[in-house]
């Protein structure tokens, strides 16, 4: 119905999950499909080039999606702002990861998460992931310095700055990291940057006996005194260990991993990262999080309900067990019987973005928390323009 | 009274003399005396006393240990003060899963002690942490000279318990290091005690580095020093800290109980902190003594003895009292600027300064590009009061046209409320009202703090998306 | 403007101000003292925190607020450890700041009548007089005899339960005055004053006679000073300003009358801390202040005469393993003496010199342990409320035996140990010394 007046706003220029792609090219278009959609009653959802899917944007399924690589200008790379300098880069949400990564490098920078190629920024952070170099950086969210948003009201507004220290107002960009889209499409965003390392050595350990082993191998690398990590992995039964700094530093520390486990394949320099984003599956799929010290627990409660073991992708310094999205389907089946409630008693909270997921692991807010959230919604988007269409129902 | 019966006789007071021991925190511009003063003893009784408060239709003002610098803690006429400083339990320390939870009034450095013996420290370190109360942290996500590595402390919490404006109780977060969804734990750190009281917080520790060294570098002068921090960062070195002292700060601490052995004879020192394991401590050292020289360093000293660490770091957090010897106040501002232009504004505080007859000192974290202009006055000197925060306003317009920022670490409080208008508009501040609201629809909570008394009808300046709008 | 000696400042000499105002201006407000406040610790309260207290001195001078009974009752509750001055980057000179505003209140008669009754008949007949300690003690010691202190919790609440933990009056022999003089062992390094004190000799004798055989021991001709009695430090820390003015003339008038060069050696951490400061007591006294000064000076404390080198090295070679001192031991630091006097690693030096026992840290070793002179007899609950923690302190120590240099914290620590029944000796620095002196 309305659909063709939104398409006249902004370009269909294909589709995704059975939605219509829309192309929006500036900012008023924007704003113009937003208020349309307020007042026609339409669910929205702002995406960059889908790469994510699988964590599963708020409003997926909804009545189209807004593409926010449209937003940034043919032929320009998005990057508004970045200062070698100062180790801080402001970029449109439509940016290409893999461009401002390109640039980053070029002035010595790397940005976290590390994450498989192919996403935009504001994708990135609308999903709020971070990648397997957690260990050392932590969330995501943490490196976000400061971003401008427009709300469903169609309302433009900003929070935090370009500087890595600042605590002027409000940190709003907390509140849309991570939260999907919900309260809004992100615009332009500043990150953190952190140097690119000297020496970089990724330690793989030989295939342990089982997951829930290479769980407790981790940690107890993890525990060596002074050892500083940057990425620390377990993938089928091997343990992957990251190391980032100084070259002679690199060495020594490599030295005192082989000594704590037993390395069976080793990479340096560039090729480091690569092999570890490439043997990382702990992107997206079912999410068990738990604390480090109860990860082998959870990891043999899964898999005593029939789980593959070696599918799974576990961050033992983190907490989180994931259930790799191709498997999850088939294990949650498995899982709910019995196994659910043990990891519930366990203390694990669930994620499953995957759209497929099981209803158990929704775990709704309740109480006052539930009432910030609607009021929130309330305040950032009245009219529900990118409200989560409801599961099943379309 | 209800009060008394819910927190004890110790702690409600409603004296002359409690009412004026209470009428500010550490910025000493505005005060006001608060109608009553509550002291609860643990979460419950901090609930209960809410519930009383407003249905009494007091509005609240959270409190930790009043070392603000802004005023975020000064109390509303006619309003109560809800402190925390008798909820000092450390309720429990996890080394294997590494963190701590305690009551929101446990004083920063107990809980870095507390921890020590497990080989983990709790990272964020305010200048006044010998004081200063993790939850009055959490409200202004404070900072210190370690966060350069580790962050402040929005990057530190894990998760918190929260009293509402109705008195409920509610958990926000938990100790999950990465959790999913929707973060409404971010937004709570750093809303200066505008959204609820902060009663328990659960946080993350670091384990401890195997080497600290501490590097004492002096120059002739402050530009210079300025400068080798500027190469520092863009040579993307990677110390834990980097702090710069001023000759006028040196001569205040090295008169004072925490003299550090600061050179006297210098007009500036960078103090740097490098950690982590002894080849790489070694190597960021040699690093930066290096490119320190290049700009001019006459003299570096490397230390790994703590005793003498110690004294160095207690000298520089000492910095902000031993103005006490220059005035009987001081005006600390709190700006950041991009680590390109360190000398710049650096420049500009002092001209401001000078022209308008007033002291100033610099101590501030170089390496985040968070200064310090610090301003000895006499509050009793109307005209002096005046030209110092007339000074202080140009420091600040002059911060935001450098692309920097109003505050790094103390918060907005009352001091900046007009200046919020330099860096945001309507739209923001308007979204911000709302994130507030959504915790605290009532304005129940520490309110005219942050948000300026009047809209920004013209925005002045922005940073931060001119090119989207 | 604090550029000139501390004890150079002389106090406010207009007859109307209250308070010490220009030392109140020192202060920045930046709350580092919070945490070292031992009342602030129990009660969470700005107004009995050392900021809180010199706000509200400062509002009183200013006349923003009213000198009230209420404002009285915050000065006494403080016990003036002056441990928030050993971390005031400002040096605010709070004890100083304390005294004189207690002086103050004490000529206006803030305080109630019976209040002051007490205080006058401890301050003007009992701590100055010879024949009143006497008479006191031997009250005490009669009482304690015949059993009476065990019925004092019945008649006078805590304040009667604190009587009946106090530890028996030393026997006759032990409360002998110490000979005029004592000579060195070996060849002599010269002469050193001894204060004996007021309560010293009646309850810690056998501390004043280990004194002077330490110092003996470590080369020195020891003196003891004929008719002294009392040093005025009482009477400072609670406001009786004049009263201490006159004993401070006094007690330099008959030092100087044996040496009026020598050092003045005390073992009493509370009087040495304000005998130091004599200067400061007398700078509006042109007839006394550069004397007194001068005076101020000679006082060191027992721990820096011993711990020299040159003292150290003599007395060491003295110092048998002995078995009269069960180990392992731990070190309390009296506040007058790390805060008030800056004494700190001397006595550890010192303890760590006993050949065979182990020492372990006390946490906390540097608070204060709620005796502060007499605050343990006019605030019993408060009293024992801050030293509460530091008995749980002692207990995860493990240690067996406490050492301290301070009659009033030795006496607290006695009571505090009987009453939560611990196995832990409490001794004086000198007593643990002596105890492994060899002949």
């Amino acid at each position: 119905m309305s659909l063709d007046a939104l398409t006249e706003i902004a370009p269909r220029i294909g589709e995704r999950a059975g939605a219509p792609l829309l192309a929006p090219r500036t900012l008023e278009d924007l704003e113009r499909c937003v208020a349309f959609a307020r007042d026609a009653g339409q669910r929205l959802s702002p995406t960059g080039n889908g790469t994510r899917l699988a964590l599963g944007a708020q409003g997926a399924g909804g009545d189209a999606w807004l593409h926010t690589p449209a937003l940034v200008p043919t032929g320009e790379s998005g990057i508004l702002e970045y200062v070698s300098g100062d180790g801080t880069l402001t970029a449109r949400a439509g940016a290409s990861m893999d461009t401002l990564r390109a640039a980053v490098a070029e002035g010595g920078h790397r940005i976290t998460p590390l994450l498989p190629a192919g996403s935009t920024l504001g994708g990135v952070l609308a999903a709020g992931r971070s990648g397997p170099d957690r260990q050392a950086f932590g969330p995501m969210r943490h490196h976000v310095l400061g971003m401008i948003c427009m709300d469903g009201n169609g309302r433009v507004h900003r929070s935090g700055g370009r500087l890595v220290k600042n605590v002027t107002g409000f940190d709003l960009h907390r509140l849309h990291a991570g939260a999907q889209g919900r309260f809004g499409v992100v615009l332009e965003a500043s990150l953190r940057l952190v140097p690119r390392a000297e020496a970089e050595v990724l330690l793989v350990s030989r295939v342990l006996s089982s997951t829930a082993d290479a769980a407790r191998a981790a940690l107890h690398v993890r525990d060596l005194s002074g050892l500083k990590l940057t990425g620390l992995v377990v993938e089928a039964r091997r343990v992957h260990v990251l190391l980032t700094g100084r070259e002679a530093q690199i060495d020594a520390d490599a030295a005192r991993v082989h000594s704590a486990l037993d390395v069976e394949e080793e990479c340096a320099g560039e090729a480091a990262t690569d092999a570890l984003l490439g043997a990382w599956r702990g992107d997206a799929g079912l999410r068990l999080l738990t604390r480090p010290s109860r990860c082998a627990k959870v990891i043999e409660v899964v898999a005593a309900a029939g789980v593959r073991e070696d599918a799974l992708s576990v961050e033992p310094g983190a907490a989180i067990v994931v259930v790799p999205a191709g498997e999850a389907g088939r294990c949650a089946a498995a899982l709910s019987a019995e196994a659910a409630p043990r990891l519930v008693e366990l203390g694990v909270t669930f994620d499953a973005r995957m759209p497929d997921a099981p209803a158990w692991c929704a775990q709704p807010r309740s109480g006052a928390a539930a009432t910030w959230t609607r009021r929130l919604e309330e305040a950032f988007d009245p009219a529900g323009v990118f409200a989560p269409a409801t599961r099943g129902a379309r | 009274m209800e009060l008394a019966a819910i927190v004890g006789e110790r702690g409600v007071r409603s004296d002359a003399l409690a009412r004026s021991a209470y009428e500010s925190d550490g910025f000493m511009l505005q005060r006001e005396a608060p109608s009553i003063v509550v002291l609860p003893r643990s979460t419950e009784e901090a609930a209960a006393a809410v519930k009383v408060l407003r249905r009494e239709g007091l509005v609240v003002v959270p409190r930790g240990a009043g070392t603000g610098l802004t005023g975020g803690a000064r109390p509303i006429a006619g309003g109560a003060v809800l402190g925390t400083a008798r909820m000092k339990r450390i309720l429990e320390i996890n080394p294997d899963d590494r963190f701590a939870r305690v009551e929101a009034g446990v004083v920063n450095v107990h809980l870095t002690a507390a921890t020590c013996s497990h080989g983990l420290f709790y990272a964020p370190d305010p200048s006044s942490q010998t004081a200063c109360t993790i939850g009055g942290n959490v409200g202004n996500n404070s900072g210190g000279p370690h966060c350069f590595k580790y962050g402040s402390t929005n990057r530190h919490v894990l998760g918190l318990t929260l009293v509402d404006s109705d008195g409920e109780i509610t958990r926000v977060g938990g100790i999950e290091p990465d959790p999913d969804g929707i973060d409404l734990l971010g937004p709570l750190v750093g809303s200066e005690g505008m959204m609820g009281l902060v009663t328990e917080v659960t946080v993350k520790l670091e384990p401890s580095p195997e080497r600290v060294e501490t590097l004492l570098v002096m120059f002739e002068s402050l530009d210079a020093c300025c400068d080798a921090v500027s190469d520092m960062i863009a040579a993307r070195l990677e110390p834990s800290a980097i702090e710069i002292l001023d000759r006028l700060t040196i001569e205040a601490v090295e008169a004072s109980v925490l003299r550090a052995g600061y050179p006297e004879h210098a007009e500036a020192v960078m103090l740097v902190e490098v950690e982590g394991g002894p080849h790489e401590v070694d190597a960021i050292a040699t690093d930066i003594i290096e490119l320190a020289r290049a700009r001019g360093a006459f003299e570096a000293r490397r230390t790994a003895d703590d005793e003498e660490r110690k004294k160095l770091w207690a000298g520089r957090k000492g910095a902000f009292g031993a103005m006490g010897r220059i005035a009987p106040d001081l005006y600390v501002a709190d700006v950041v600027v991009p680590r390109t232009r360190l000398r710049e504004i650096v420049g500009v505080a002092s001209r401001a300064c000078a022209a308008r007859g007033l002291k100033l000192s610099n101590v501030f974290h170089a390496g985040d590009g968070n200064l310090h202009p610090n301003i000895s006055y006499d509050r009793r000197d109307a005209d002096e009061v005046a030209r110092v925060l007339a000074a202080g306003k140009e420091i600040m317009e002059a911060c935001v046209a450098f692309g920097g920022s109003l505050t790094g670490e103390h918060g907005v409080g009352l001091e900046k409320q007009g200046e919020m208008c330099l860096v945001f508009g309507d739209d923001d501040l308007a979204a911000m009202s709302d994130l507030r609201a959504a915790f605290d629809p009532h304005g129940f909570w520490n309110p005219g703090k942050l948000f300026p008394v009047r809209g920004c009808r013209e925005i002045e300046a922005r940073p931060l998306g001119s090119e989207a709008r | 403007m604090t550029e000139a000696a501390p004890h150079a400042r002389p106090f406010p000499t207009d007859a109307a101000s209250l308070v010490d105002h220009a030392r109140s201006l020192d202060c920045i407000h930046c709350g580092l003292c919070l945490t070292t406040c031992p009342t602030y610790q129990l009660t969470g309260s700005e107004t009995s925190s050392p900021r809180g207290r010199i706000h509200l001195m400062r509002a009183v001078a200013e006349e923003r607020e009213e000198p009230t009974v209420e404002f009285a009752e915050e000065m006494d509750f403080c016990l003036v450890c002056r441990h928030c001055e050993s971390v005031c980057p400002a040096g605010v000179e709070f004890g100083a700041m304390m005294e004189f505003t207690r002086g103050k209140l004490e000529e206006t008669g803030t305080r109630g009548p019976l209040a002051r009754l007490v205080r006058w008949i401890g301050f003007r007949r009992i701590l100055p007089s010879r024949a009143g300690l006497k008479l006191a003690v031997g009250g005490l010691a009669l009482a304690q005899r015949l059993g009476l202190t065990r019925l004092a919790p019945l008649v006078a609440g805590l304040r009667g339960e604190v009587t009946a933990a106090l530890p028996p009056v030393p026997p006759r022999r032990e409360r002998r005055p110490l000979p005029a003089v004592t000579p060195a062992r070996g060849a002599s390094r010269g002469r050193a004053l001894v204060l004996e004190g007021c309560v010293m000799p009646e309850l810690f004798g056998r501390v004043n006679h280990a004194e002077a055989r330490l110092l003996a021991a470590a080369g020195f001709e020891t003196m003891s000073v004929p008719k002294h009695v009392c040093c005025g430090a009482l009477h400072a820390h609670n406001g009786e300003l004049e009263q201490a003015r006159e004993l401070a003339r006094s007690t330099i008038e008959r030092f100087d009358a044996v040496d009026d060069s020598c050092p003045v050696v005390l073992d009493s951490a509370g009087c040495g801390a304000h005998m130091r400061e004599y200067g400061r007591l007398l700078a509006n006294d042109p007839a006394w202040a550069a004397r007194a000064e001068a005076f101020g000076r000679r006082v060191v404390d027992m721990s820096e005469v011993l711990a020299a080198p040159e003292s150290l090295e003599r007395l060491a070679s003295r110092l048998r393993e002995t078995t009269s001192l069960r180990g392992p031991i731990t070190w309390d630091a009296p506040c007058h003496l790390c805060h008030g006097q800056q004494v700190r690693s001397q006595p550890l030096a010192l303890l760590d010199a006993l050949p065979g026992v182990e020492r372990v840290a006390l946490e906390g070793a540097e608070s204060c342990c709620g005796s502060a002179g007499i605050y343990s007899v006019l605030r019993p609950s408060d009293s024992l409320e801050v030293l509460e923690p530091k008995l749980e302190a002692l207990r995860r120590s493990g240690a067996r035996t406490l050492v301290t240099a301070n009659p009033g914290c030795h006496q607290q620590w006695q009571v505090g140990v009987r009453r939560a029944g611990l196995d832990v000796e409490v001794v004086h620095l000198a007593e643990a010394l002596d105890r492994a002196l060899e002949g």
